[in-house]
């Protein structure tokens, strides 16, 4: 297992993930920034972990929960870095990021950390078990109450 | 209605720009961080109580020192190896001469000003 490839393949993710999780693009890249980071020194210390994406992904999980704390201040500066100028794609893609995310905070945190790791980063279930604490079983079942509740939202069919 | 599955209407929306993820790989090697850290409240604080002190400090109402350098004289000169020290009373400044005034050094606590080397 190689260091580099595991970052190069983990990253955009992380990056995915951590952008579900926190409701400003710079609190995400922060969060994903430093889990990125804590895996490097983890894995230069210690060598590489039983599972990387376990590890990444639990601490990226832990350090989003703490960020999440900041919320009022992510989402204000989320809305004063609003690009409401920007007409065409841009904004389209990006009101959509907003309805996603607005919909994302309608799930309980268990439920939307789930997804989060097995739909949007692909974790296994058991990398995801591992990440959240929790077992299989108990994945699979947040996992599937996550999507109900995003279909009834209109996601989907 | 929207036809797309949940989980692909997620992984669409929220992938990040290939520019992005570039820069979070590159920071993953230095530590960096993508963007400029936010001031924490607590170190700001910390920062103003420090001037505050600075301030309160150099504005001669400290006390320690000062009650003690009153007490005697503004300046204390101490003599290590080859390097002349001055430790600092308020603004008054001393140069050393001898190894007679180097020996008056009382203070064991010294705020040392580096003057050169000799001292002599």
């Amino acid at each position: 297992m190689d260091l580099e490839e595991t970052v190069n393949e983990l990253a955009p993710r992380l990056l995915r993930y951590c952008r579900g999780r926190l409701t400003g693009d710079d609190a995400a890249r922060d969060v994903a920034q430093s889990a990125l980071a804590a895996l490097v020194q983890r894995w230069r210390r210690y060598g590489p972990p039983h599972s990387p994406e376990a590890f990444l992904f639990g601490v990226a999980r832990r350090r989003a929960g703490r960020a999440a704390w900041m919320r009022w201040r992510w989402t204000r500066e989320d809305a004063a870095a609003d690009p409401g100028a920007s007409p065409g794609p841009a904004l389209e893609a990006r009101s959509e990021l907003r309805a996603v995310r607005r919909d994302l905070a309608k799930l309980s945190n268990r439920e939307r950390d789930a997804l989060l790791l097995v739909a949007v980063a692909g974790l296994s279930v058991a990398d995801a078990a591992e990440a959240l604490g929790i077992t299989e079983s108990a994945v699979k079942m947040r996992v599937s109450r996550a999507r109900a509740r995003l279909r009834e939202m209109g996601h989907g069919h | 209605m929207d036809t797309e599955e949940p989980d692909s209407r997620l992984r669409r929306v929220l992938a990040p720009a290939p520019r992005e993820v570039s820069r979070l790989v590159a920071g993953a090697w230095t530590g960096a961080r993508p963007h400029r850290r936010r001031p924490r409240l607590g170190l700001a604080l910390g920062a103003g109580a420090a001037a505050l002190l600075s301030l309160w400090a150099l504005s001669g109402s400290g006390v320690g020192p000062r009650s003690r350098a009153d007490a005697t004289t503004d300046v204390f000169l101490h003599n290590e190896g080859n390097l002349v020290f001055v430790e600092l009373r308020r603004e008054n400044l001393v140069v050393v001469r001898s190894r007679t005034e180097v020996s008056s050094l009382r203070s064991p606590a010294r705020k040392l000003l580096i003057l050169g080397k000799g001292g002599e």
